[in-house]
């Protein structure tokens, strides 16, 4: 080893528990013959003492641990005030989630056997009966004021509902007669209109022909026969055909 | 420390390390207001971030680096430091043969430090600090260990010089 590659090596010199057992063993051999390098390395120890000295000359101020630890303590409590805070908003939003899933929850509806039961009786009252005043007040309990064909057989009516229509609740009515089956809904002119060429008040669909009638000036209705059903099945004695 | 200090491992920690950190950041800083503002706030991130110190036995240069983290935050924030250009760091490293013995006095030294971009001071602090290794330094600043080395010596050379200035003007005076 020769003597600027003691030199280059100096920082690790400085440090020799930083440097290779090897490289040590080379420098110190170097260094034991070598009177020049063995000055150059002291005067730098000599330089690194008086600076490291000098560097941690420095007075620490008396009242500084109790500054530190008053403000730390200052920081900590107002972390903790704000987690606090954070906690208790944390918790109101999740009562109010709570709050709102649990009245979402108990709005459903009911499946009341009791009003199924009295739905179906009162189907069953209206087949025995199969009078159109029955009817009538079937929809009127339901807010839907109507008007009811005169010339349909009510002992074939087999099923009555509220429909929505473009929005607006309208009766409906089914009848069936051995396979043949029929619906009728009744439509509000306020609402609803014929369509203005009278040859456009039939249609055929591929199972259904449907049928406007202008029944009254307030009420349309739009009947629906399936297969080969058609009005005079479905008519009341004495009134069609 | 009296009554008011806190127990637990964070006060204990700040108990050991509070004078070697103000230190420090005295010599990064200059002044003493200065150095005890940065402690504190220094302080006040290691205790909001005090879960996330894995090992124990780290937590010293993991001090150092939120200390100094915070020193460059504060420099970029626009506290103007007067630097020397780096081309006046490319000095000689060679060293004057001198049988002069060193006696430095610290505020001299300061000025000398003052006086030094950061990444040259910052390395040449934490050295003289004797109890970081070439690779703490290099992990603090996050760059190899050569790069430290050769910083050092750039530093070293300049502080020399500088010092070596400030004594034959002194000399001259008397």
């Amino acid at each position: 080893m020769n003597c600027s590659t003691v030199r280059i090596l100096t920082p690790y010199l400085l440090r020799p528990h930083e440097m290779a057992e090897d490289d040590r063993a080379l420098i110190d051999a170097h260094l034991a013959q070598c009177a020049q390098c063995r000055n150059w390395v002291e005067r730098e120890r000599q330089f690194d003492r008086a600076v490291a000295r000098a560097m941690k000359n420095v007075d620490v101020p008396a009242d500084l641990p109790v500054t530190l630890f008053r403000s730390l303590a200052t920081r900590r409590s107002h972390r903790l005030r704000m987690r606090l805070t954070q906690g208790a908003v944390a918790v109101a939003a999740a009562g109010v989630i709570f709050m709102l899933v649990l009245s979402l929850w108990n709005a459903r509806s009911v499946a009341d056997p009791v009003q199924w039961a009295q739905g179906e009786d009162e189907q069953l009252v209206l087949t025995f009966n199969g009078s159109r005043d029955s009817v009538v007040e079937f929809f009127a309990r339901r807010g839907v004021k109507t008007l009811v064909p005169f010339d349909f057989d009510y002992g074939l009516l087999n099923r009555m509902e509220v429909v929505t229509v473009e929005g607006q609740p309208v009766a409906c009515l089914s009848f069936q007669k051995g396979a043949n089956r029929a619906k009728v809904y009744v439509l509000p002119r306020r609402r609803f209109r014929p369509p203005s060429d009278p040859s456009g008040m039939w249609a055929t669909g591929s199972h259904c022909t449907v049928e406007v009638v202008e029944v009254s000036r307030d009420y349309l209705l739009v009947i629906v026969y399936f297969g080969e059903a058609n009005r005079q099945l479905f008519a009341a004695a004495g009134t069609i055909g | 420390m009296g009554p008011s200090m806190p127990h637990g491992p964070f006060g204990r920690l700040v108990d050991e390390h509070y004078a070697q950190l103000y230190r420090y950041a005295f010599r990064l800083c200059g002044t003493s207001d200065a150095a005890a503002d940065l402690t504190q706030e220094a302080f006040v991130k290691a205790q909001a971030q005090f879960s996330q110190l894995r090992d124990p036995a780290r937590v010293k240069p993991w001090l150092f680096t939120i200390l100094r983290n915070t020193y460059l935050q504060r420099l970029r924030q626009g506290r103007n430091h007067r630097e020397v250009p780096l081309d006046d760091l490319e000095l000689a490293t060679s060293q004057e043969e001198t049988d002069e013995t060193y006696d430095i006095e610290p505020q001299k030294l300061q000025e000398a430090l003052d006086e030094l971009p950061e990444v040259f001071r910052t390395p040449l602090i934490l050295f003289y600090f004797e109890e970081f290794s070439y690779r703490d330094i290099a992990e603090q600043m996050n760059i190899p260990i050569g790069t430290v080395m050769s910083r050092l010596a750039r530093a070293k050379a300049y502080l020399r010089q500088r010092l070596s200035r400030i004594r034959l003007q002194s000399d001259d005076e008397h």
